[in-house]
C-alpha cells in the first residue's frame, strides 16, 4: 500500500530532510512554500499569526512510513513548540509517466 | 520477586482491583470468586442496578468441568481436571485465556472469566468473558504430554467453544504452540481449518502481526494519554519498569524511541538502575545472554522492591500481582503508575495512591492491548485476510484512545479513581447490552 507523507516543517529542516531521504533510498520529495498558524503560533491582537513553513510531500511504500516519521521527528526536534506536523494519507495509486509503471514500482 | 498475593484486605475491598493471574499459594489469598462478586456488588451499587440484573451479571453463563485423561511418557495414565467458564456472552462470544497451573480451581476460573468480561467491555470489544484452565504442573511435563493434554482438553470442551461461541487464548504457562494444537484439534474434529477458534496463534497459522508488542504498545498509549491530561511533557521523563518480559521490554523499547528516559528495569533475579537512562535493546541483549538484567555495564543493582520506590516519573509494574501494597504505597514517588501486569496493586495501596495524587492506569485498561490485538487476530482469521503490522498498530492505538477517554471522563465526572471508573464503564456497558437484548423467553 502506498502512503503520502505531508510534513509541515520550518524551512531550515529541508536540507537535513533531503539527506535523510537520500540515505533511505527514497526517490524524491516535493516542496511547497506555505504559511500557516496552529495551536502554538504567536498571537497578536487576539489572532494567531501566520508563520513561514514548508510543506513537504513524499509518496512511499507503507513499510517505509514509520522509519521516515521517526527520522523526521529526530531532525525536527521533539519538545520544540511549533516544530510542525506530519500527516499520513493513503494513496490509491501512482503512475510514472516516463515508463508507465504504476503502484509501488512507480515510486521506488 | 515476592508474590504477595491478595491477602485478607482484598476481601474487604470496595469496588477496586482486578484479577490475580499468576496464582499464589491458595491459603495466602481469599477466594477469587468471592472477591470478584464483591467488586461487582460495589460497582452495581454505584450504577444503581436492580437485583435481577445483579444476579445476571454475577452468575457465569456456563461452567464446564471435564476429566482430561493423558497417557504419560512413562506409559501410565493420569487424569487431570480442566474447566472452561463462560461468564458472559451478552456483548459477543466469550473470550479469555487457558492456563495450566497446579492452583487452578473452578472458583478462580470463574473469577478470571468475569474479569475478562469487564476487560473486553472497557475496550469496547464485541466479546463477553471466558476463561479456562487445567490443574496440572506443566513444568514437570514433557512437550508430548502437554500436547496430548491440550488435545484431549480441547476435545472435551469442543462442544462449547468455536469462533462464534468462545475463543480461547494463551495465559499462564500456555503459548502460541498450545494454541496451534488447540486450533488443529478443533479443526480436525470439524473437518476443515478453523483459525478463528483461538487467538495467540503463531503467525504462520493465522496469528496476527503486532501481537507480540500489543500489550506494551497499549500500555504506552495509555501513559501518553495520561500525560496529556496531566499536562506533563513526555520528553525526558524517567520510567522505571518492573519485569522485562514481553510487556516490560517492549514498553521500554517503544517509550525509549519516543524520548522517555528508561532508568530502571528488573526480572525475578533482580534489577538495575542507570540514572542517566539506558538503551533497552542493549539491556535485553545482556538479559538474553546472561539470563538476568543484573550485571549490566555501568548499572547500579536494585531489588524489585526498591525499584518500585525509585525517584521516577512513570512506574510500570509489568511482572507479578500484589507488588504495590499498603506497606510500600506511600513511598511510591512516580506520578503515573501504569499496570502492565494484572493486579499489581492491592486495594489498600490503591487508596493510598489515590490520596497521594498518583494517577493509576488500571490493568483492565492499561494491559488490554493484548486482548485488543487478539480481537484483531480473530477478525482477520474470520476473513482470512491479513493486515499489515502498521495497520494493526494504528487500529490498536485508536481503540486504546477511545477506551482511555471513556474511562477518564467517568473518572472526572464521578471523582473516583481510574480503576473504579474503568469498572463503572465496563459493568455499565454489559448491563446496558443485557437490558437491550432482554431476557429470553
Amino acid at each position: 500500500m502506498l502512503r503520502k507523507i505531508e510534513a509541515f516543517l520550518t524551512p531550515s529542516k529541508l536540507e537535513p530532510l533531503r539527506e535523510v531521504l537520500l540515505k533511505r533510498g527514497i526517490e524524491g520529495m516535493s516542496v511547497l512554500q506555505a504559511q500557516g498558524w496552529g495551536t502554538r503560533s504567536k498571537v497578536r491582537n487576539g489572532k494567531p499569526q501566520f508563520e513561514e513553513r514548508v510543506k513537504v510531500e513524499i509518496v512511499l511504500d507503507e513499510d517505509q512510513v514509520d522509519s521516515l516519521i521517526r527520522d523526521i521527528q529526530n531532525l525536527a526536534g521533539s519538545g520544540s513548540l511549533g516544530a510542525g506536523k506530519i500527516f499520513v494519507i493513503p494513496v490509491e495509486d501512482a503512475v510514472r509517466l516516463s515508463t508507465r509503471e504504476s503502484g509501488k514500482s512507480a515510486v521506488s | 520477586m515476592k508474590t504477595n498475593g491478595r491477602k485478607a484486605s482484598r476481601s474487604a475491598a470496595v469496588a477496586t482491583a482486578p484479577s490475580p493471574t499468576t496464582p499464589s499459594t491458595p491459603e495466602e489469598r481469599p477466594n477469587p470468586w468471592n472477591v470478584a462478586k464483591q467488586q461487582l456488588g460495589a460497582v452495581c451499587d454505584l450504577l444503581d442496578l436492580d437485583d435481577g440484573l445483579r444476579q445476571v451479571l454475577g452468575t457465569p453463563r456456563k461452567c464446564l468441568t471435564v476429566a482430561v485423561p493423558v497417557r504419560l511418557d512413562s506409559g501410565k495414565t493420569r487424569v487431570f481436571t480442566g474447566h472452561r467458564v463462560q461468564h458472559s456472552t451478552t456483548r459477543g462470544p466469550a473470550k479469555g485465556g487457558i492456563r495450566y497451573h497446579p492452583d487452578v480451581t473452578l472458583d478462580e476460573v470463574k473469577a478470571l472469566a468475569m474479569w475478562m468480561t469487564w476487560k473486553c467491555s472497557v475496550m469496547g470489544l464485541p466479546y463477553g468473558g471466558g476463561k479456562g484452565g487445567i490443574t496440572c504442573d506443566p513444568k514437570s511435563m514433557s512437550q508430548g504430554e502437554l500436547e496430548r493434554m491440550t488435545r484431549r482438553y480441547t476435545s472435551e470442551i469442543l462442544p462449547i467453544i468455536g469462533p462464534e461461541k468462545d475463543i480461547p487464548a494463551p495465559d499462564v504457562n500456555t503459548n502460541a504452540q498450545t494454541m496451534a494444537w488447540l486450533m488443529d484439534t478443533y479443526s480436525v474434529n470439524k473437518g476443515y481449518t478453523v483459525p478463528g477458534v483461538v487467538t495467540g496463534k503463531p503467525v504462520q497459522v493465522g496469528g496476527s502481526l503486532g501481537r507480540n508488542t500489543a500489550t506494551a504498545r497499549g500500555l504506552m498509549y495509555t501513559v501518553l494519554y495520561a500525560l496529556k491530561h496531566l499536562n506533563l511533557p513526555q520528553t525526558g521523563l524517567r520510567v522505571a519498569i518492573q519485569g522485562y518480559g514481553n510487556a516490560g521490554y517492549f514498553a521500554a523499547k517503544l517509550m525509549h524511541e519516543l524520548g522517555f528516559k528508561i532508568i530502571a528495569c528488573s526480572t525475578s533475579k533482580g534489577g538495575i538502575l542507570v540514572s542517566k537512562g539506558f538503551d533497552p535493546d542493549a539491556v535485553n541483549a545482556h538479559y538474553q545472554r546472561t539470563g538476568s538484567v543484573t550485571g549490566y555495564k555501568g548499572a547500579e543493582a536494585v531489588s524489585n522492591e526498591d525499584l518500585l520506590e525509585l525517584e521516577c516519573d512513570i512506574l510500570l509494574p509489568c511482572a507479578l500481582e500484589g507488588q504495590i501494597t499498603g506497606r510500600n504505597a506511600a513511598r511510591i514517588k512516580a506520578r503515573i503508575v501504569g499496570e502492565g501486569a494484572n493486579g499489581p496493586t492491592t486495594p489498600e495501596a490503591d487508596r493510598v495512591l489515590f490520596e497521594n495524587g498518583k494517577f493509576v492506569i488500571p490493568d483492565i485498561l492499561a494491559n488490554a492491548g493484548g486482548v485488543t490485538v487478539s480481537y484483531f487476530e480473530w477478525v482477520q482469521s474470520l476473513q482470512n485476510y491479513f493486515w499489515t503490522e502498521r495497520d494493526v498498530n494504528l487500529r490498536l492505538r485508536d481503540l486504546m484512545e477511545r477506551a482511555f477517554e471513556s474511562v477518564y471522563a467517568v473518572h472526572k465526572e464521578r471523582k473516583v479513581d481510574m480503576r473504579l471508573a474503568a469498572y463503572v464503564v465496563a459493568v455499565g456497558r454489559v448491563a446496558e447490552a443485557h437490558t437491550l437484548r432482554g431476557l429470553y423467553p
